[in-house]
């Protein structure tokens, strides 16, 4: 039976991008816990390496389904041109 | 819980009789004024009307207000402002386009005027973390999710159906999730879009017969957000419209930048007898569509198949990310 790895890669996508949010989440409550959520100071600190977070998990992301989508699209069959099934 | 039943099925009905007939008397209307779009994946590109918009928000409107009169919530009246401003900003794109750069930064008035409403309360539910207080930096982050749904909305329609039945797909396993967070209003607007959205797929599914343009999508990108916004599930929605986050951030990052969809040079995907694949070319932005026909040419509605089922798969995330990994 052969895979279609475009639909593969699409759930990926979806699944990668979920567990990245999650990871990020949970990065979060571990600095909350150590910091505490008292003080103006510590609550900004908080807020900024959470959006640091999320977007370093959102470049993550992004470049694994970038080097993933350009490995399918390179290898399969009429890559050289329009057309295909 | 059981006196809201008969408000939300009017709300729903309401919205679908009227959007039904708002679609009958404005297609010949385009028609006649030659308002027509080439449907660009279809061997001889046929000329379709457009925009189907002005329907579609009509209808939401005038159902969402009889439901606010009805039952004396404010917020419904903000929601009707705040993405007829999103409609309006479309509308204005419709007729003559507006920047890459223009139409981003008009998109935050719709969240300046529900911000402005005082019907949000800064408080989302976070998976993981249980319900914040984010009493400084939440007003950005709503001025950005209106920014990104709108366009996330904006960059899925590009396929016939492909819009309407994503939007379905992904956001019908959240209705649980605002039925548990009691939230009235914001499931009354969700099955108020859903209802005028009803006629606008049958006619927009393949082959079709009408496009909804940007007075469309951007309207439905900023119901979304009032949504999550007014029930602070902000987070679930976020998780659920994954997908159109694929496609709008994919683009955004392999361009390098803001650029209108139609101002793109190399094309993410090519067509060739009805047959869609991804744009062998090395610096072809990655687009949902792409990143599904990167191995093998499909046709047009079994990639619209595959994206809806793409979304029900995150929409379903965000239903169990809820239940089972959200303190409340």
């Amino acid at each position: 039976m052969e895979f279609d790895r475009g639909l593969l890669l699409a759930i990926y996508s979806v699944l990668s991008g979920w567990v990245l949010v999650l990871g990020s989440l949970l990065l979060i409550k571990a600095i909350i816990s150590v910091l505490g959520t008292r003080g103006f100071l510590i609550a900004m600190i908080e807020v900024i390496v959470g959006f640091l977070a999320l977007s370093g998990a959102l470049y993550l992301w992004y470049m694994s389904l970038r080097t993933l989508f350009l490995r399918v699209k390179l290898s399969s069959e009429g890559h050289s041109g329009p057309g295909g099934t | 819980m059981l006196a809201w039943i008969a408000p939300l099925a009017l709300a729903v009905a309401l919205s679908a009789i009227l959007s039904e007939a708002f679609h009958r008397s404005l297609i010949p209307k385009l028609i006649a004024k030659g308002r027509l779009s080439e449907d660009v994946h279809k061997p001889g590109r046929p000329k379709v009307p457009e925009p189907a918009g002005p329907a579609v928000y009509l209808s939401f409107a005038v159902a969402v207000m009889v439901l606010a009169s009805m039952t004396d919530q404010v917020s419904l009246e903000a929601v009707v402002a705040s993405t007829g401003l999103a409609f309006l900003i479309g509308l204005l794109d419709d007729i003559s386009p507006l920047g890459p750069k223009t139409k981003p930064f008009l998109l935050t008035l719709p969240a300046l005027l529900l911000m402005a409403s005082g019907a949000i309360v800064p408080r989302p539910y976070l998976p993981i973390l249980g319900r914040a207080r984010l009493y400084y930096t939440y007003w950005v982050i709503l001025v950005a999710m209106f920014t990104v749904f709108s366009n996330g909305v904006n960059m899925m329609d590009a396929l016939n159906g492909m819009m309407p039945l994503s939007v379905f797909a992904s956001t019908a396993p959240l209705v649980p999730v605002l039925i548990s967070l009691k939230s009235f209003s914001g499931l009354a607007s969700l099955l108020a879009l859903y209802g005028s959205l009803l006629p606008y797929y049958a006619r927009n599914r393949y082959p079709a017969k009408v496009f909804g343009g940007d007075s469309n999508s951007l309207f439905v990108g900023a119901a979304l957000a009032s949504v999550a916004s007014l029930s602070n599930s902000e987070a679930f929605f976020a998780i659920s419209l994954m997908p159109f986050m694929v496609s709008g951030f994919s683009i955004i990052a392999s361009i390098g930048g803001l650029m209108e969809r139609r101002d793109i040079r190399i094309r993410p995907v090519l067509v060739e007898g009805g047959v869609i694949r991804a744009n062998p070319d090395k610096r072809a932005p990655i687009s949902l569509i792409a990143v599904l026909t990167s191995d093998r040419g499909k046709t047009e509605p079994r990639i619209v198949r595959e994206v809806a089922l793409i979304s029900l798969l995150s929409g379903l995330l965000a239903c169990i990310t809820f239940f089972l990994l959200t303190p409340r």
